[in-house]
């Protein structure tokens, strides 16, 4: 088991925003969160890196309890996300991006770098070259010295899947990756997720607004609602569970 | 038992100045999150505003010369806002926060080389006699001045409270510190609520400068090191709280008093700073101040 | 953050030439104009052209490059606000002043030159030390603080390092720090001038420097992303803190005369003028900003004084306004964050 949640629980003064939120997610499998706007799916995700410290409840990435390690310790534990509203390092090069993400393995210390040592020459040039041939499995290394924030927005968010694999994580988490795309940026996304989905030895967890890119990628997904997860199973069935239409409902926009 | 009473009062007049000041630095931030570094300066301005006209319309009653010093720094206050940050209020933080700086250290060299680096004093307009009933009843020997700056700066902040709580101007300038995006969308001119801010806070200081200069002395460089204190006492209250500014503002004043009484005057700022630290490591948002949550 | 006109001078643009001008080559032609100028001005030869005056500015350049390219790292490159710079070089001048003076032994009871050199290395190497564990404590204590309450608790320490000197009699209290040993001259502040802005700029470019971009960048994201942000804004301040300590130790070696109050909140100012003149996040720009600070300063007490003797102190009022310039026109800086090609990294494969 990649990662095992048991009975997350989370509120904001009154307010339950994520209430016994349970997952089992197998090494290489890729499950979905899907639910209206403020049913608590990026909570999920904020409890599971550690921004927020849950009520309750039980974190295990692998055999490891993970629950209320600071966020940098869980992201060294082998979990990497991306944002909702994307979080690059704008103003550093697209290729600073991915060497930065590269940070744990430097392989010199302070005073290696302060004198250039042999050492640091040797493992810089080795990060230098990890890092392009890691852009250049996504397409962006004609990119590689462009401002991160000067990107198109399709390329930022995959600059930004990028940057968090280069970390070389166990479970990767993305948080409405389709967010803001049009018809043939989903198609091309929907694409990096099930080629990552294949080249990488991970499991990803996918938080989306879109049905379309749970429907295609997705082996099991989650409704959470106010907080509670109303349905879960494999995604055609989901979608026909008549709690799950009166929680779209109540929305603007009914599900696809 | 009567020097502790004079301490009292000692407390009390040191709390009322910074609370003057400190005032000016909490609204500004509670509005549009800018700690204003030149604001101490502002109080020294108005010190010497207070100054002048003492000593070049020595004719006016302080009852009217007071309100005009308070006038005057006000138009000063709103100038430096005008010319200096409004400008900037969209740029990168740290740019107005650094033009505040330069405004500062302008403002100080300004007055030294127009007026003299020298200390002064602003002859006395406020009796000085002792407060015939204290010192009857209590054994304390307190002046009428003392008393009277405690109590009309008392006076000013509840003048303040009620703008701010009672009346249409307050109200819009709570609503901007709530929400500064939203409140131009609802018709409030946010310009007018800014400029009314810093003519308040500037007010305010000058207040404080006139009594402080009527306490104890005034010279160029004291924004620097009052102005400071003040902002002590506005963060260790919790920065844009009104009532937390001049809690705290008495909070620091007692503080320092009993330091110079019973340990070392040589030791109040450092004691002073000291406390804002390990205040700021229990209570990193002031004690009167509101913890945001982190947006992720 | 506003849009800087191009990336950050950590990644050179892959069909560029490679620089001429090289680090080692700046340090040779440093060394090669330093030496013969000390040595001439100390011998009194052409006076009227190798003014001591003239080389007693670019002492005090030098040293002021040192404490701005410092503080840089950590409000231009960590994207914090610290303001307490002037602490730390506190912190350095008196622990150089102590161990000059009181520790170490005369230079006269040692052989010439080497004597100096060697006082000079333990002074300062001891000034670092101090000045560095100052920072870390600092850093330690400030672990959880960002932004404004980052600001206010540096100038916080800033005041209390200050205060704390002045209480301590041993030192000269208030009075200030006397008869301390002319060990620096010019070629040593130039020296450690080069060896400053070489550890920055190996630092900055390594992995070290990327993380702590990328803490001002998105400190979320640095933190999702692995980064332990206590652990790397703890190392930021401790070698910001030693660098401005090393402009301590040399200053009161220079100065011969320091006082608690030559270290306040002033002197922090003045850095920050002088690192906002040049550009943030640029150590190309942290040595310009401080030559032309001090050649405009000079110039207007040059040019105001031919007016009248006293409309020299007048120039004070110029440096302000040039920093509220400055930030209301062009917040860049003069430099904005390019490099000169000599701090730059060397082309990557």
């Amino acid at each position: 088991m990649a990662l095992r949640i048991t009975e997350l629980t989370k509120s904001f003064g009154g307010l339950t925003a994520v209430a016994k939120f349970n997952l089992a997610l197998g090494e290489r499998d890729l499950q979905g969160i899907i639910g209206p706007n403020g049913a608590g799916k990026t909570t999920v995700f904020n409890l599971i890196t550690g921004v927020y410290t849950p009520d309750s409840g039980q974190v295990l990435l692998g055999e490891q309890d993970t629950t209320r390690l600071p966020s940098d310790a869980i992201a060294r534990a082998g979990i990497a996300r991306t944002f909702q509203n994307i979080r690059l390092f704008a103003q550093m090069s697209v290729l600073d991006n991915i060497t930065m993400a590269l940070h744990a393995h430097a392989g010199y210390g302070l005073l290696d770098a302060t004198f250039r040592t042999a050492t640091f020459r040797r493992e810089e040039a080795r990060l230098l070259t990890e890092s392009r041939d890691h852009l250049a499995r996504f397409g962006l290394l004609d990119r590689q010295h462009e401002q991160a924030g000067s990107l198109p927005y399709g390329e930022q968010r995959r600059l930004e899947i990028a940057r968090a694999l280069a970390t070389g994580p166990k479970v990767l988490l993305l948080d409405e990756p389709a967010a803001g795309m049009n018809p043939r940026e989903v198609e091309e996304l929907i694409q990096l997720i099930r080629q990552v989905h294949q080249d990488f030895p991970l499991a990803i967890l996918l938080i989306e607004h879109q049905l379309p890119v749970v429907m295609e990628l997705c082996r099991e997904v989650q409704v959470l609602d106010f907080g509670q997860t109303i349905a879960s199973g494999g995604p055609r069935d989901v979608v026909r569970n008549p709690l799950v239409i009166e929680a779209y409902l109540g929305e603007e926009e009914a599900p696809a | 038992m009567d020097t502790i009473i004079q301490q009292l009062f000692n407390a009390a007049q040191l709390g009322a100045v910074y609370a003057l000041i400190a005032l000016g630095y909490s609204m500004v931030y509670g509005i549009i999150r800018l700690i204003n570094f030149a604001h101490g300066d502002i109080f020294m301005v108005g010190g010497f505003v207070g100054l002048l006209l003492t000593t070049r319309l020595g004719w006016l009653p302080f009852y009217l010369l007071m309100p005009l010093a308070m006038i005057l720094t006000a138009l000063a206050g709103v100038a430096v806002e005008r010319v200096a940050y409004r400008r900037l209020r969209n740029a990168q933080r740290m740019s107005v926060v650094i033009t505040t700086l330069g405004v500062g250290i302008f403002l100080e060299n300004f007055v030294r080389l127009t007026v003299g680096p020298e200390t002064r004093q602003i002859p006395a307009r406020l009796p000085s006699a002792p407060v015939h009933w204290l010192q009857q009843n209590l054994g304390a020997f307190v002046t009428w001045d003392k008393l009277l700056i405690i109590l009309i700066s008392l006076a000013l902040m509840a003048i303040l409270w009620l703008v701010v709580n009672r009346t249409l101007i307050g109200t819009a300038m709570r609503a901007v510190a709530d929400n500064k995006d939203v409140v131009p969308l609802m018709g409030v001119n946010l310009n007018l609520i800014i400029t009314v801010t810093f003519a308040i806070g500037s007010a305010l200081a000058a207040a404080g400068g006139i009594f402080y200069g009527q306490a104890y002395s005034i010279d160029p460089y004291m924004g620097i090191d009052l102005g400071w204190k003040a902002f002590i006492a506005a963060v260790i209250g919790g920065i844009g709280s009104i009532e937390g500014a001049v809690l705290g503002s008495f909070l620091l004043a007692g503080v320092e008093v009993i330091t110079v009484a019973y340990l070392s005057s040589n030791l109040k700022n450092g004691i002073a700073f000291g406390l804002l630290i390990l205040l700021l490591l229990v209570w990193p948002w002031g004690i009167m101040g509101k913890p945001t949550l982190k947006k992720v | 953050m506003s849009s800087p006109s191009q990336p950050l001078p950590t990644a050179p643009p892959a069909d560029s030439k490679p620089p001429r001008v090289r680090f080692w080559m700046v340090c040779v032609a440093v060394l090669v104009l330093a030496i013969p100028l000390q040595l001439l001005v100390d011998a009194g030869l052409y006076s009227d052209v190798l003014n001591p005056y003239y080389l007693h500015l670019l002492t005090v350049i030098g040293m002021n490059i040192i404490l701005v390219a410092s503080l840089n790292l950590l409000n231009g490159y960590l994207g914090e606000f610290a303001l307490g710079h002037a602490g730390f070089m506190a912190v350095g001048a008196y622990t150089a002043a102590l161990l000059a003076t009181k520790v170490l032994p005369g230079a006269a009871a040692m052989p010439p030159v080497i004597g100096t050199v060697l006082i000079l290395l333990v002074s300062l190497g001891g000034a670092m030390i101090a000045s560095a564990g100052v920072g870390y404590l600092i850093g330690l204590v400030t672990f959880k603080t960002v932004g404004d309450y980052l600001a206010i608790i540096t100038l916080g320490f800033n005041m209390i390092i200050v205060n704390a000197i002045q209480n301590i009699e041993f030192v000269g209290g208030p009075r200030g720090f006397t008869g301390i040993p002319k060990n620096t001259n010019f070629v040593a502040v130039a020296l450690c001038v080069l060896l400053t802005i070489g550890v920055l700029r190996n630092l900055i470019q390594s992995t070290f420097g990327r993380v702590w971009l990328s803490i001002r960048e998105n400190a979320i994201a640095a933190e999702l992303m692995g980064v332990s942000i206590p652990k790397a804004k703890n190392w930021a301040f401790t070698i910001a803190a030693a660098f401005a300590g090393l402009a301590g130790g040399l200053w009161a070696q220079n100065q011969q005369f320091i006082t608690p109050r030559s270290f306040d909140y002033s002197k922090t100012t003045e850095i920050l003028v002088m690192l906002y003149l040049g550009g943030m996040a640029s150590l190309s720009g942290s040595i310009l900003g401080v030559v032309a600070y001090t050649v405009l300063m000079e110039l207007l007490r040059n040019l105001l004084s031919t007016f009248a003797p006293q409309l020299a102190e007048w120039r004070m009022l110029i440096s302000p306004l040039i920093l509220i310039i400055i930030m209301l026109t062009r917040q860049t800086g003069l430099l904005g964050n390019r490099e000169w090609s000599w701090l730059r990294p060397k082309q990557g494969a």
